[in-house]
Order: structure tokens, then C-alpha cells, then sequence
């Protein structure tokens, strides 16, 4: 991408890098980048080693073509391959199936007969969770399957059997999992999407709430530095390094994808920039901690799982805590002022349980800066991401993708006011 | 409408729910199942703001020309020459005078528009600090209402709680002075 088309101000300075969006008709440069456009966006925005890979991985693949979804047949081809590859003696796969379920990777379940190693003759209902050509989110399947992992004695989640980190087996990386039973929202609640403003029942919140709160502050003091995480950059405590990573992840994602131009989206990059927080104390964030994303059982009013670790990272546990307490996320209670966070548990309630349960303080400061990081993020997927994967069919999801736009819009409303909030 | 658009979404969308959709539940494929509802959810959805496509885009280029010239009167108040600027408002401001602007006429101009005043916005960590600030207000107080408009468009997908909060789209273009050209 050499031919830009604006010639500099003659005073004011000039950005660092600024690659205009281009017209609708137009051939566009982020549909084939070229190499040395795509290295120029990784100088300016360095991001944790395993994202840097992701994220340069899809801007070499973009210019391959559509995507092509595998048969149910095809699909099962690579299971079977993969398990010739993984399981000692002999198996049996049944009840392959597509699953629904999030608006980003291809979810292939089926029920495997075999001789586990640590438990003998098994018969377990598996998950392959894989990436397709492009996504609302590139993210590393090794780094789930190994927080997965690592987390397994702290909360519930799946249990995570195989990876295929470089889709040699699969057509992309892939992980294998155990199928949790449970349900994703309440069987009477009539929200839009799953995770997307869920209305619980006062009795499952009580039951759902402190162990929604309990996880959050376990996840947070969990002591991840003995632990098998070898796809996770530690940032520094003492500096704004961790901040820098997941903004640089979001500005990179904005150049290497959009399809417009947002003033908007640029003024609140440099006010991030402008008030990277310093780091105290690096916990495991979640990445992705609200409703929706962990399954419960009805009627013992138990979680039975966290899914979704795919935005996981090493970092300030603001973070986390602001996500879970978005507006998108949460709903009103019968009296039509309490914000329940998740539709859970009052916000002030949350938080003081939060600091009771983890010994971690809440600063009101860093808190408002993840708010305003995790809206801008917000943006950036909705608007760039599925624009860019739409518009080269580069998923099995696209009709999702064009709907999902839609949740960019709420969340920059927000923004506008948390900006408008003084610190 | 005498192009009959309208009566063949309207067909697209009985086709899915009445015929389609019932022969996909029968495969039991539930990702299959799922994409038929949301093709008719997104058919309905364009049934609903097809034809207000042009306003949309005439309104959101009309906040982007306000924001444009107030950004410009800035800079020249400080004597900082945006000769890039100048020419994409004026072009813009042409555009909207001109009933018989293309669509795709409206398109390029608003592209040239955006990419400029986003640029000039991502330069500001490196402007003096007094007009960052006046220019980011500027970005802010216009960049509210194409988010109300765009919240609006997206109004009948239903992402936000309250939905009353949500502006109507034809109360927002109903006021917008871009419709009387």
C-alpha cells in the first residue's frame, strides 16, 4: 500500500502510521496486504508474542481466498485422522454433530468410545473448537488449551484432551475439549443474545451471583508463575506494558482491518495512550467474563463451567472487572434502577464481594481506564473485524458477523459518556 | 414501491420461514438451523431500512462536514494550513447541495472525509495541547449523534436494554436539514 492518497498538513505532525480506509467499490489494500505493510503495522504496534503471530498469520492468509466450510463428512475425516495421531488402541466416534454457539469459531461435537490412559475403557462427548479462515477474533487456540489447563483446580471448565496448535490435522488450529452440560441463559429469559443483557431469576441469582464473584476473584489470585503458560507474555509489574499490548492489539486490529475511517475511534486510541495505567499485581484475566460465557445447571443453581478463554491474558485485573460490569452485559432489576452486573449481583455489591473474596483492591481510576479500553475494544471487532471478514466470506459465520456490527454502537454510546467522566 | 423490492424481501422471508426453515429444523444440523433464522432476522431487518439508506448516508456525510469546518476553523485560527481538509469539506458541503449526487458520489467524498479528519485526529498526541483538546470536543460532540444514528439504524436488532433510550431513525432524519436537499 504505497498510493496514499493525502499529502501531510503542513503543521500539524504526522501520525506515526495511518493507512486511510478505502471506497466500498475499490480494490482495497487489506484485502491483499502486501509483506511490507504488513511488517510496518507490526513496528509501530508490538503486542505479546503469541498475538503477534495470530495477527500476522491472518494478513498473510487474507489474499487465499473465501472460506470453504468442511462436510460434516470432511469434518469427520479430520477428527479420525487426529485421533489416529493421539489415541493409543482402538476408538469409535458417533453423534457428530455441528454445535452452535458464540459468533466466532466452528464448534464440531461427537462422542468418543475409548481406552483413556489414566482411567481406562471411556465413553466421553468431545468439542473441537477451531478456527475458521478468519474471524471476529484472532486468537490462539494454544493459549486456550493451555489455560484451560492450568486453571482446571481453580474453577470449572472443560477438560482439555489434544491441541493441533498449526492445523496439521485439522484445515486450521484446532482444540479438543470435554462437552460441559449446562445452559448458557435461563430457560425463561428472553434476551436477545446470549451474554446480551440476561435476566436471571432472583432465586438464581442468589444461587449464581457469589459464585460468579468468587470465580472472578479466584481466576485473579491464582499464582500462574509455576504454571505451563508458555504462549503467555508476563508483563512487568511497576510499568504500563501490559496496557500497551492490549491497546496496541486493538489499533493493530483497527489498521489491519476497517473498512472506515472513525474519528471517533482515534481520539479515544490516543487517550488511552495518553493514560496507560501502571501495573500492580499481574493476575490471569479472563478476557471475556460475563453471562453467557459459563453454563450452569438450572436447578441446582451451580455454574458447571467457564468456556470462552480465547481473549485470556497475563494482566490488571481492571480489566476483567470493567468487562464484567458493561452495561451491554448486565440488566436492570424488578425495580428498574438496579444494575445487576452479568444479571446477576448488584454492581456496588460486586464489587465489595469481589475485594472480600480476593484481597485486591479496586481502583476507581484504573477501573474507568479498562472502561474506556474495553468499549474502544469493543469497537474495533464489531466495526473493522467483521467488515473486513464479511466482506472476503472468510468465516461459517458471516450472517452473524453482519449482526454483530450492530453491538458496536451501544458500546461507543457508552464511551461517549465514560469520556465525558472526570478523573 | 414500484420496483417491487420490498414485496420480494417480503417473499424471501415467507420462502424461509414457511418453507426452508422447517425442512432445516428436520436435519437437526443446528448451526444450519440457526443461519435460516438470522437470514430471515437480517432480511427483515433490510426490509425495514432499505429505504432510508441514502438519508442515513447523507445525514452521517452532513455531521462529518460540521466536523470537518469546525476543525478547520480551528486549525486556521492557530495558523495551521489543512489545504487536505479544506478541499474534502467544501467537496462534501458540494455533495450534499447537489440532489443528484450517485450514491457512489456520496460514498468517495465521505471516505475522503473520514480518512482526513481521522488523520488529522490521530496527529493530535503530538499537537499542542489547548487545540487537541478544542478539536477532540469537536470529534466528540458530532461523532454523538452519527453513534445515535447508527444506534437508531440498528434500533429493530434489539442489542441495547433499554430500548426506549435508543432514537428513533425517522425522528433523527425528520430534523436533519440534509433531507430538504
Amino acid at each position: 500500500m504505497t498510493d496514499v492518497k493525502f499529502k501531510q498538513s503542513s503543521v500539524l505532525p504526522s501520525p506515526d502510521i495511518f493507512y486511510p480506509a478505502e471506497a466500498e467499490g475499490a480494490k482495497q489494500w487489506r484485502d491483499a496486504p502486501a509483506d511490507a505493510d504488513v511488517q510496518a503495522i507490526r513496528n509501530i504496534y508490538p503486542v505479546e508474542d503469541e498475538f503477534d503471530l495470530m495477527l500476522t498469520r491472518k494478513m498473510q492468509r487474507r489474499a487465499l481466498g473465501s472460506y470453504k466450510m468442511p462436510t460434516l463428512e470432511e469434518m469427520s475425516g479430520y477428527v479420525h485422522a487426529f485421533l489416529n495421531a493421539h489415541v493409543k488402541g482402538e476408538f469409535s466416534v458417533k453423534d457428530e454433530c455441528w454445535l452452535t454457539g458464540g459468533a466466532s469459531k466452528i464448534q464440531f461435537g461427537f462422542t468418543l468410545d475409548w481406552i483413556d490412559p489414566e482411567r481406562g475403557r471411556s465413553t466421553d462427548q468431545l468439542v473441537v473448537r477451531m478456527e475458521p479462515a478468519e474471524s471476529l477474533n484472532a486468537t490462539s487456540r494454544r493459549r486456550e488449551f493451555e489455560i484451560i489447563r492450568a486453571i482446571a483446580d481453580v474453577v470449572p471448565v472443560p477438560r482439555s484432551y489434544w491441541m493441533d496448535p498449526e492445523g496439521q490435522w485439522f484445515p486450521e488450529p484446532a482444540i479438543v475439549y470435554g462437552f460441559i452440560t449446562g445452559r448458557a441463559k435461563p430457560s425463561m429469559d428472553r434476551s436477545r443474545v446470549s451474554g446480551i443483557g440476561t435476566q436471571f431469576s432472583p432465586q438464581l441469582r442468589a444461587e449464581l451471583g457469589p459464585q460468579f464473584t468468587r470465580h472472578l476473584a479466584a481466576i485473579h489470585t491464582y499464582d500462574w508463575r509455576n504454571a505451563d503458560l508458555g504462549s503467555f507474555n508476563k508483563p512487568k509489574e511497576g510499568t504500563t506494558q501490559a496496557s500497551l499490548w492490549q491497546l496496541n492489539r486493538a489499533r493493530r486490529v483497527w489498521e489491519e482491518d476497517r473498512g472506515e475511517d472513525m474519528p471517533l475511534v482515534e481520539s479515544v486510541a490516543n487517550w488511552l495512550e495518553d493514560n496507560m495505567p501502571v501495573l500492580d499485581h499481574a493476575s490471569i484475566l479472563h478476557g471475556d467474563y460475563r453471562a453467557g460465557n459459563f453454563l450452569f445447571n438450572e436447578d441446582e443453581g451451580k455454574i458447571t463451567g467457564w468456556l470462552d478463554w480465547e481473549r485470556c491474558y497475563i494482566g490488571d485485573r481492571h480489566r476483567d472487572l470493567a468487562w464484567a460490569t458493561s452495561r451491554l452485559f448486565g440488566s436492570l432489576a424488578e425495580d428498574g434502577k438496579t444494575f445487576l452486573v452479568s444479571g446477576l449481583v448488584p454492581e456496588q455489591q460486586f464489587f465489595d464481594d469481589y475485594q472480600r473474596f480476593s484481597g485486591l483492591d479496586i481502583d476507581p481510576k484504573r477501573l474507568h481506564y479498562f472502561r474506556v479500553l474495553n468499549t474502544y475494544q469493543s469497537m474495533v471487532g464489531p466495526i473493522a473485524s467483521t467488515y473486513r471478514v464479511v466482506r472476503l466470506g472468510k468465516s461459517h459465520q458471516d450472517i452473524v458477523l453482519v449482526l454483530v456490527e450492530g453491538a458496536a454502537y451501544p458500546n461507543a454510546h457508552d464511551l461517549l459518556n465514560i469520556l465525558e467522566e472526570r478523573y | 414501491m414500484s420496483d417491487r423490492i420490498i414485496n420480494g424481501l417480503g417473499a424471501c422471508i415467507n420462502s424461509i420461514n414457511q418453507v426452508i426453515g422447517p425442512a432445516v429444523e428436520k436435519t437437526g444440523d443446528s448451526l444450519a438451523c440457526e443461519q435460516v433464522a438470522l437470514l430471515a432476522k437480517y432480511l427483515e431487518f433490510l426490509t425495514q431500512r432499505i429505504n432510508f439508506s441514502r438519508d442515513r448516508t447523507r445525514y452521517e456525510l452532513q455531521q462529518y462536514t460540521f466536523m470537518g469546518a469546525e476543525i478547520l476553523s480551528l486549525l486556521s485560527a492557530n495558523n495551521i494550513e489543512a489545504d487536505i481538509l479544506s478541499t474534502a469539506t467544501a467537496d462534501a458541503q458540494l455533495c450534499l447541495d447537489n440532489p443528484n449526487a450517485t450514491n457512489q458520489e456520496l460514498d468517495e467524498i465521505s471516505v475522503l472525509l473520514k480518512a482526513e479528519i481521522s488523520r488529522i485526529t490521530r496527529s493530535l498526541r503530538k499537537a499542542e495541547p489547548g487545540l487537541r483538546k478544542l478539536i477532540e470536543q469537536v470529534v466528540h460532540r458530532h461523532s454523538r449523534a452519527i453513534v445515535d444514528i447508527r444506534r437508531a439504524w440498528c434500533k429493530p436488532q434489539n442489542w441495547e436494554s433499554d430500548k426506549d433510550a435508543v432514537p428513533e431513525l425517522e425522528a433523527i432524519l425528520k430534523t436533519a436539514s440534509t433531507l430538504s436537499v
